[in-house]
Parts: structure tokens; C-alpha cells; sequence
């Protein structure tokens, strides 16, 4: 397992990189931490012949509060929200959220902006994040533009990012005082990725709540009707459940089986659970 | 008796010191001017005839050396002959050391790149484009069986052999039998996983013919003399060397092809070689185990009282019958009766051959597999026989009165065996006791937070000390310190201190004044016979303790010599002086230009076993299908206790294991035979924050009758009884939703499907 011969380059800013990327004679990539590419180098299923290392941006690494949303570099790595090194918009979800993903060891290499662009459909982020109804922002030759999760990630390590294009940080909307989350994982072992995962983010405050499926053999799966329900404050676990299901069966191009139907369920109530509390 | 300082205390490992600075020194770690490294292309097809090879690409890479193919091998490709219980029937399933016209397994060695480094070799390995012919494929037992394609068209028959365990004459008791049971019971392909994967480094000295292979373990004479046929070498021009390992739990250290690939390489091109198996060819290249299924009947009293035992055993061993391939096949037949009193039994074990990774030994072989069909099948007869299931395996265990007590005799090879000693209810109370029996049963089937509580336990037994001998050789260095050396090999165990704490006792010194314990490597000893069956203490301790006794023999004469007296009248003190009674002494040191040196051989033909009992206390999670093992106990007697450190380290390592092969572990092929789990990422492993509650209790109140030592053996264990008594666990709390598990792994998903179907079947009787 030894990855086949690459060119490196670390440029020195973000519009370098970008330079870089779009006027490359080979196949480039940015390498931000490394934990999924250099993997997929190994195993010879990626084989750039560049990569272009923007793990030490200063750009990316940028966290900036404002009044209503935090923006969070790309290259801000799992361990350092974890350990809420960063500010923090969610009131504790996304530290709850980092220390689940992975093992320590690769959360202290793997950023949050490489989770997103790469968009495994198991991943963390790009549910999480579209639950908090978040925004990547993209730096291309062509400048700036902003798009919310929801849309950015299109499939199965699918997303809008153009091939010159860098992801450049996360814009999360912080939740009020008043805001509430359920977060659920469900894994066969710790530090291994999600078979389901849950994520409900309920801000009455702000008129706000959804409910997203992770792990669900696609983008992050918004459940709308659900999503609706829990702004009312469901108390009836069967109408819960019969919401839920329906959500999931309009998803029928996910083709779920029964067992991960039944998991998407059991992470939704639980993670649903959570907030009612 | 000798002098008792160190034997069963908790002396701190030795080969840590090294260890834990980073100072051991593993086959990857070597390095040799001029080194080439090899990567091997290995097949991608499940079933195939190999119609061309074509390398020139490869070879025309920067850095790409040599390719060597069958072709080059020449008109004889070796064959791997099988090093435990080989039968002249089982010869035409041996595997070639690499893939000649026919490619049966996907990972089967098919050419090996040599290049100046490792990622270059794997890069011309991309540029070999072979072309094969696909043949239909054999993917399970089921295929073998129907044998409408073969793997060996010149045998006609998918079926490699089939042992019979036969005790009594079952065949007289089912007519008039109180009660009969039947049950079909399987076990998923799963294997060891070593933190270091294999590696071999071969040095060809053309000057002298000589060969030197790094990276040996387990049983380095077996394979020397293996390669030294093949090479068309003597025994004597090979010097296998053992290096540090990252564990080995049967799986290294067997003779796989590389093993001779790598030292052909060397010879054919003149330059040292070295090859580290990377994780994924691990998965596809190592040995796998376990995979088994049965069909079991077992006849009892009312009263719950065994009576007779019989069925089938379907084993698939993959593509070829490696060195210890059959090892497993017949430890299920022969041991599937545990440590119980079962006067008639019958077991036929078949091997099937299919298109698969060729199976191995791995811990506990044949036993982890059937424990778990025993003692699943001894809960739900209890369950019929509205007996409590503890008391059901009470009422059948071996007491200290019946032994010697013979079980069933393995055919081919008429081999009979017997326990050797024990009371193995002991053990049984005393894990029920520690786990809290009592107390805890009363949890089982009630929901606790939305989680089911259930409570399992199962017996097991544990063989080892498998002959014929083991060498061992004690020399006085300059200093008088004094070194051992010895035929067993290191895998991880800390064979070094429970080597040096045998010696010390025996030699009655302290044990600073062992310089070092020397093993493994060809070099050391005459000849040496390895580290499988738990045996390296058992045969390597028993060896150095004789050959203590030759060598302060071998003292007392030099320093009565010296000092005018008799041998006799000699004392010795501390290991440092040879003293008279009249206070006259010479030290060790100054005897050590005599020369001494003391070398034995220990010899023996019977097996110790080592016996006990595991509980655990799961929760499931009936909406998740997922188990929480929230306490485990494991209990073993292992007759003598060298260290119970290293022993319970050994224990809790090998529950750990078993967990993962309950609970995780699965090697799954699609009906092509492709490996479908064939990364870390999808064969999933146990680690210690997945089970952080295990608890291990040694005894020792039995001690086995045919070593010097009374000491058992004691590495495999903790992992046999792991299977039945998690999957008992579970059963116990799903007890309520009416679920017996059949199957391992109990995955969340079959855990579900269990509910699922439980809870429409009695839908069904309602309506
Ligand atoms: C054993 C293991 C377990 C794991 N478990 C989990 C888990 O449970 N949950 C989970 O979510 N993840 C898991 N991961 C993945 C981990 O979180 C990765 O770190 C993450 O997915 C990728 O981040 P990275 O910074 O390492 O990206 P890299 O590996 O450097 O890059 C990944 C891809 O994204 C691209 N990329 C990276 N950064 C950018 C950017 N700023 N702009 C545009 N493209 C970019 C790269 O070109 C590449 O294609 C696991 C990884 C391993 C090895």
C-alpha cells in the first residue's frame, strides 16, 4: 500500500493555490489533512499527479464570530472543535459531534472543510452542517460564492465544487439561547463511520427546525415532515414514528434496505427524543 | 523441588524495556545494502486459467528490476507440503508457491516484482497485464458439495478429506433416548489480524551457499527444512533468524509462499530481498479460519444427564490445504464434546475446497467453533429440559476422579488423546461467583433503558504442549552470567520473562544474572520445534528445566575440580560462587574459561489441558440489534501459574479476540469470490474502547501429571468459549422476544432479523 509517485507543492496563499489548481498539466488536488486522500492514494483508487497542500493557510484557518453566524476556516481540523479551540455556533453540538468522528488520531489531521468536499455519505459534516443550515464558501479563479450545504452536497461523494475551486471556510448560523439539538451515531465499533446518523436542530427563537439523516446512501437527507413536527413539540411517539417513516419512503431513491430503515428510524426518534426532553 | 522466587509472581516483561523505547527491532526495521524490496501481483480472479503474462512494461519502469513468474521458477514449481498431520490423500490439494496455470483464490501469488523500492514495485505491478481465462467459481460449501466446477479437475471431488471423531456407538441410543434434540449451528470465515503484518528479508551468500531469512517465527526448523528442499539447499545453509513481531496468534509464522518467494528472489537475483505484506494483502493473503457449519443431534436424560452426541461438521477451507489447514476441521470433531462427559459420540468433519483464501490455524482453532456450537446447543436443551442451564453443564462436567479421561478418537490418524487432569467445576463456580451469578441472573430477558439484559456462560477446555520435544541449552558466558537458549519462538507472549523466571528458579539465582533468553532463531539450538498448541511454555520451560539440572551438575563438577572436593559437596550461592563447606569457593565467572554448557531435550507425546469458564452480562438493544458487553469473566486453571501477569494479559488479549469474531469480525465473499471486506475500514476489529470490561482469574489447583513443571499451556484460551457465550448472552436476554442465535457474527443486523422473525412467527401462532 504505497502510494504511486506525486508532485508537491505547499503555495503560500490561497490565491496561489488556486493558480495552481486551475493552470495544472496533470490531474491536481489540494491535500488539506490527508486521513481520506492519502488513504485512497495507498490504495491506489486516487492517483493525482499533483497535490497541492493547503493544510497550513493562514486563510483556512481564519474563525471569525459575528452576530449571527460563526465562519470557520476549511482547514480547522476535528480536534480543535472537539476541543473547542474554535468559536463555537452551536452551543456544544459540533464539539459533541468532532469527538464522535474518527479516531483521535485522525481528528487531529482531518479538517472539516476536506469532510465536506469530499462528502462521504457516512461523514459527519455535511449532515450536521446541513441540519445547522450552514454555507460553504467557494474560492475559484472566478471569485467567491456561497451555497448553502443543503445544495452543495449533490450525492455519493458528489458535491457542487468545481474542479479549480477550493472550499473555503463554513458559515454556521449560531442558535440562540433557546435553541435545542438531538444528535445520534449508530456505529458497529467507536471511531467507525456511521451506519445511521441523526441530527435534529430545533431554534423556536428563530423559527428554525429540521431534522437531517446522515449515513443515508446519498446527500444528507432533510426530513421535511418531520422537521415540521418538531417545531411543534410531537409528544405522540407513534404519529413521530408514522412521520418519520414517511419521510424516509419519499426517499425511495436511496433504496434502503429494511435493517437501514429501521436504523434511520430508531436515529431519528432518539435524536428527535433528545430535543423533547 | 526447586528453590521458588520467581515462579508466580508478576515479574514485569523484559522484552518491554525494548519495547516501550522504541527499540525493538521488527523484519520491516531491517535494511541491507544493495536491498531490493518485492511486491507481489496476486490474482484477481476467484477461479481462472492464467492463458498469458506479459511484463515488459513493468520491466521497462525506472527502478523495476526483475519479475519472476512460474516460468522462472522452472519445470518443478514447489509445492507446500503440510506440516501438522499430513496424509498422502491430502498431497494434490498442497498449494504451488505461486500460481502456474491455474489461479483458484483471489490473492494467489501470480508473479513478484523486485524493484528498488517498495512504491515502484507496486507501480510495475499496475504495468503486468495478465490475462485470464475465467472459470466458473466454487464459492461456498454448498458449490464444493454439488462439484459442478472443480478445483482440481485431476481429483474429481471438491472434498479434501473427512475425519471422523468417534467415541463409543451413539448409533445405539437414539431409539430409546428420553429426549433428542437437533440443531444446525455456523460460524463466519474470520481470522487474526496482527498490529504487524508478515514480512520476510532473505540474504543469499553465493560465496559460501549460504541462505539467511529474517523475519522467521512459529516454527523456523519446520520451515527451514520446507525451504531447504525446495531450494535444494542442506538444512545447515539456511539460517532462519526470528526478529521482534507484532504478534502472531497462529496465523505468522506458518510456511506461505512468500516464505519461499522472497529467499528464491534473493538467489535468483544475487541482491538481498525484503517483502512486508501490506494490510489488504493481510486480509487476502494470510491464512483465514473458522468458517463452519453443523448439523448436530445430542441425546439426553430427563434429568439432563448426556448421553450421546453426533452429526456433521462442513468446514470451508478455501482454496488449498495449507501446513495446518485441517487443524481446525478436526479439532471441532474431536473437541466438540468440551470438557464434558459424553460416553457416545460420532462427529464427521468434511473439508470442502472452494474458491477462497486457504484456511489456517487461528487461536483456538476448531474450538472457539465448536464451543460456540456446544454450548449454544446446551442452553437450548436446557431451556427444553427445564433444566437451568448452569446446573445442566454441572451435572456433565469432568471431575478430578475420572481423569485420565479419553475422548474421541480422530480418524485418519488413530490419534487417541485424554484429559490429563482437573476438576472443571471448579473453575465453573468460581466465575459464577466472581461475576455474581445470583445476583445478576435475576436481570436476565428484563428491559433496563430500552436494553435488554441477558447472562451467558460456557466451559471450555484448552489443549496443549503438542511433542515430540523441545531443546533447550544453558551456557555460562565470561562474565558468569549466565544464558539460555531455546527452541520455542516469540510471538508477543513474554516468552523471554516467563523464560528467564523458569531458569532462575531452576538454577537458584537471581534472575539479573540471566544475561539473556536467546529462542526462536535456527542458530541457538539443534533443533527446535516452535511456538503453536500452547507449548512454548510448556515444552520450552520443561526443557529448561532439565537442562538446568545438567548444568549445575556440569558447575559442581568444574568447581570440585578446582577445589579438590567432591561434586557432591558443592553448594551454590546466588549464582555467583561454587563454594565448599570449609568456605573455600571459586565464582562463576572464573569457571566460565572451563567452557560449560548444558543442552536437553525435552520430550513428550501426551497434551496438557487447561480448562475453565466464561460469563458475560450483555445489554441489547432491540430497535438497534446492537450488544453492549457490559461485564466479562474469564476463569482458567492452567495447573501451574508462571506469571500471572503475562496470563491474564494473554486472557483478556484472547476475550478481546473472541469478542471480535462474536461480535464483528467477518470475512465476506460475493459469489464471485471476491473478498467484499477486505480493508480495516470494512472488516471491522475489536479495539479497547469497543470492550473495556473484561476480567481474568487464574488458578492453579490442578497440575498437569506429564511435565515437570505442572503447567498448562495457556495463549489460546480466553478466546475459545468466547463465541457461545456472548451468543448465549444474548439469548438469555432475548429470551422474552423468544431469539436463539444460530449464527455468529451477531452482527446489529441478524441480531434485528432475529426480532423481526421471532416477532412474526408469533404473530402468525396468534392469528
Ligand atoms: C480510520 C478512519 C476513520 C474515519 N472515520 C470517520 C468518521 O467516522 N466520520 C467522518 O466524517 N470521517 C471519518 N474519517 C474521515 C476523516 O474525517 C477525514 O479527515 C475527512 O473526511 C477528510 O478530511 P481531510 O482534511 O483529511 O481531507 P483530505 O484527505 O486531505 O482530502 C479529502 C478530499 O477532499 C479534498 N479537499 C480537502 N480539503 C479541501 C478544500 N478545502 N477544498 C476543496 N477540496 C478539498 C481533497 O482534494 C480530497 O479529494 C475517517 C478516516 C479514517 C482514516
Amino acid at each position: 500500500m504505497k502510494a504511486p509517485a506525486v508532485d508537491y507543492l505547499r503555495p503560500r496563499t490561497l490565491t496561489e493555490a488556486v493558480d495552481l489548481l486551475a493552470h495544472a498539466s496533470v490531474e491536481a488536488r489540494v491535500i488539506a489533512g490527508g486521513q481520506s486522500l492519502v488513504a485512497m492514494m495507498n490504495l491506489r483508487v486516487a492517483s493525482p499527479g499533483l497535490l497541492i497542500d493547503i493544510a497550513r493557510l493562514p486563510e483556512l484557518h481564519a474563525v471569525a464570530s459575528y452576530s449571527d453566524a460563526v465562519t470557520l476556516g476549511a482547514c480547522v481540523t476535528h480536534a480543535a472543535i472537539e476541543d473547542r479551540r474554535v468559536a463555537d455556533p452551536s452551543r456544544g453540538l459540533m464539539p459533541r459531534v468532532a469527538s464522535t468522528l474518527a479516531y483521535r488520531a485522525i481528528r487531529t489531521r482531518g479538517t472539516i472543510g476536506g469532510s465536506l468536499a469530499l462528502s462521504d455519505p457516512a461523514a459527519e459534516w455535511p449532515a450536521v452542517l446541513a441540519a445547522l443550515d450552514a454555507e460553504v464558501v467557494l474560492y475559484g479563479s472566478s471569485g467567491r460564492r456561497s451555497l448553502k450545504c443543503t445544495e452543495f452536497t449533490t450525492g455519493i461523494f458528489q458535491t457542487k465544487l468545481a474542479q479549480n475551486e477550493i472550499l473555503e471556510s463554513a458559515r454556521v448560523p449560531k442558535l440562540s439561547p433557546d435553541a435545542r439539538y438531538g444528535y445520534v451515531k449508530l456505529c458497529r465499533k467507536s471511531g467507525e463511520f456511521a451506519s445511521a446518523l441523526a441530527v435534529v436542530v430545533t431554534d423556536p427563537r428563530r423559527g428554525y427546525s429540521r431534522v437531517v439523516s446522515g449515513a443515508a446512501n446519498g446527500s444528507p437527507l432533510v426530513l421535511a415532515d418531520t422537521s415540521r413536527l418538531v417545531a411543534e413539540g410531537p409528544r405522540d411517539p407513534d404519529a413521530l414514528r408514522g412521520t418519520i417513516s414517511g419521510d424516509l419512503d419519499r426517499a425511495s431513491d436511496r433504496h434502503f434496505d429494511d435493517f437501514q430503515r429501521n436504523l434511520h428510524t430508531v436515529a431519528a426518534m432518539r435524536a428527535v427524543q433528545q430535543v423533547l426532553v | 523441588m526447586i528453590a521458588n522466587r520467581y515462579i508466580g509472581s508478576p515479574v514485569e516483561r523484559f522484552e518491554d524495556r525494548r519495547f516501550l523505547r522504541g527499540k525493538g527491532t521488527y523484519v520491516g526495521d531491517l535494511s541491507r545494502p544493495g536491498l531490493l524490496y518485492a511486491a507481489i501481483l496476486r490474482s484477481p480472479r476467484a477461479h481462472g486459467r492464467i492463458r498469458s503474462i506479459d511484463a515488459t512494461a513493468a520491466l521497462a519502469l525506472r527502478g523495476a528490476h526483475t519479475i519472476i513468474t512460474a516460468a522462472q521458477i522452472g519445470s518443478q514449481v514447489p509445492r507446500i507440503p503440510i506440516r501438522l498431520q499430513p496424509l498422502p490423500v491430502l498431497v494434490p490439494y498442497h498449494q504451488p508457491v505461486i500460481a502456474e496455470r491455474k489461479v483458484r483464490y483471489v490473492g494467489e501469488p501470480i508473479a513478484v516484482v523486485l524493484a528498488d523500492s517498495a512504491a515502484i514495485a507496486e507501480d510495475a505491478l499496475d504495468l503486468i497485464r495478465v490475462d485470464i481465462e475465467q472459470l466458473p467459481p466454487v464459492p461456498d460449501r454448498h458449490a464444493a458439495a454439488k462439484a459442478e466446477a472443480l478445483l482440481f479437475e485431476e481429483t474429481g471431488t471438491n472434498l479434501a478429506i473427512r475425519y471422523i471423531a468417534a467415541k463409543g456407538d451413539p448409533g445405539r441410543v437414539w431409539a430409546r433416548a428420553d429426549y433428542v434434540r437437533r440443531e444446525r449451528f455456523a460460524v463466519q470465515r474470520h481470522t487474526a489480524v496482527m498490529l504487524e503484518p508478515r514480512g520476510v528479508l532473505a540474504e543469499w551468500d553465493a560465496a559460501h551457499g549460504r541462505l539467511t531469512v529474517s523475519g522467521a517465527s512459529k516454527v523456523a526448523f519446520f520451515n527451514r527444512r520446507i525451504l531447504a528442499e525446495q531450494m535444494g539447499l542442506a538444512e545447515d545453509a539456511i539460517d532462519m533468524v526470528e526478529n521482534d513481531v507484532g504478534g502472531g496468534f497462529g496465523v505468522r509464522g506458518e510456511f506461505y509462499p512468500e516464505d519461499f518467494l522472497i529467499p528464491f528472489a534473493a538467489r535468483f537475483t544475487g541482491r538481498p530481498v525484503k517483502w512486508i505484506e501490506d494490510r489488504r494483502e493481510h486480509l487476502i493473503a494470510a491464512n483465514h479460519a473458522r468458517e463452519a457449519e453443523c448439523e448436530l443431534k445430542i441425546a439426553c436424560r430427563y434429568d439432563g444427564t448426556i448421553v450421546a452426541l453426533q452429526g456433521d461438521v462442513y468446514v470451508d477451507v478455501g482454496a488449498y490445504n495449507r501446513t495446518n489447514g485441517m487443524v481446525g476441521a478436526r479439532n471441532i470433531a474431536q473437541f466438540l464434546s468440551g470438557p464434558y462427559r459424553i460416553p457416545d459420540i460420532r462427529i464427521e468433519a468434511s473439508l470442502l475446497l472452494t474458491n477462497k483464501t486457504p484456511v489456517g490455524t487461528y487461536r483456538g482453532p476448531g474450538r472457539f467453533e465448536a464451543d460456540f456450537f456446544r454450548e449454544r446447543l446446551f442452553d437450548i436443551v436446557a431451556r427444553d429440559l427445564g433444566i437451568d442451564p448452569v446446573e445442566f453443564r454441572r451435572r456433565n462436567l469432568l471431575t478430578a476422579a475420572e481423569m485420565p479421561y479419553s475422548i474421541a478418537t480422530i480418524t485418519p490418524y488413530e490419534h487417541k488423546d485424554a484429559f490429563d487432569s482437573g476438576d472443571y467445576r471448579l473453575t465453573l463456580d468460581r466465575c459464577l461467583q466472581e461475576i455474581d451469578w445470583a445476583e445478576k441472573s435475576k436481570l436476565q430477558g428484563k428491559l433496563v433503558d430500552g436494553r435488554y439484559q441477558g447472562l451467558g456462560i460456557g466451559c471450555f477446555i484448552e489443549g496443549s504442549a503438542a511433542g515430540p520435544r523441545e531443546n533447550a541449552r544453558i551456557e555460562l558466558e565470561s562474565d558468569g552470567t549466565v544464558s539460555i537458549f531455546v527452541g520455542s519462538s516469540a510471538v508477543g507472549q513474554g516468552l523471554e520473562t516467563a523464560f528467564a523466571q523458569i531458569a532462575a528458579d531452576a538454577l537458584e539465582i537471581p534472575i539479573d544474572r540471566i544475561r539473556g533468553v536467546f529462542h526462536g532463531s535456527t542458530a541457538f539450538v539443534r533443533e527446535g520445534f516452535g511456538s503453536f498448541h500452547s507449548r512454548a511454555v510448556v515444552m520450552g520451560g520443561s526443557a529448561i528445566l532439565l537442562a538446568a539440572e545438567s548444568f549445575k551438575q556440569a558447575v559442581r563438577t568444574a568447581a570440585a575440580r578446582q577445589l579438590g572436593c567432591e561434586p557432591g559437596a558443592v553448594r551454590l550461592v546466588e549464582g555467583r560462587l561454587a563454594a565448599t563447606p570449609d568456605g573455600k569457593s571459586v565464582s562463576f565467572a572464573e569457571l566460565a574459561g572451563g567452557g560449560i554448557s548444558a543442552e536437553e531435550s525435552f520430550a513428550n507425546s501426551r497434551h496438557a489441558y487447561s480448562y475453565g469458564a466464561h460469563a458475560a452480562h450483555v445489554a441489547v438493544d432491540p430497535r438497534t440489534g446492537g450488544v453492549e458487553v457490559v461485564d466479562y469473566v474469564a476463569v482458567e486453571d492452567v495447573g501451574r501459574i508462571i506469571n500471572p501477569m503475562l496470563l491474564k494479559g494473554q486472557m483478556v488479549g484472547a476475550v478481546v479476540q473472541g469478542l471480535g469474531g462474536a461480535l464483528l469480525e467477518h470475512l465476506v465473499y460475493d459469489d464471485e469470490g471476491q473478498l467484499m471486506t477486505g480493508s480495516l475500514a470494512d472488516y471491522l476489529l475489536p479495539t479497547a474502547s469497543d470492550f473495556p470490561s473484561i476480567r481474568a482469574v487464574v488458578t492453579e489447583t490442578h497440575p498437569s501429571p506429564i511435565n515437570p513443571l505442572g503447567a498448562k499451556g495457556a495463549g489460546e484460551g480466553g478466546v475459545v468459549p468466547v463465541g457461545g457465550v456472548i451468543a448465549n448472552a444474548v439469548a438469555s436476554a432475548l429470551a422474552p422476544l423468544n431469539v436463539q442465535p444460530h449464527e455468529l457474527p451477531l452482527s446489529p443486523s441478524r441480531i434485528w432479523h432475529l426480532i423481526e422473525t421471532a416477532h412474526e412467527m408469533q404473530q402468525q401462532l396468534r392469528e
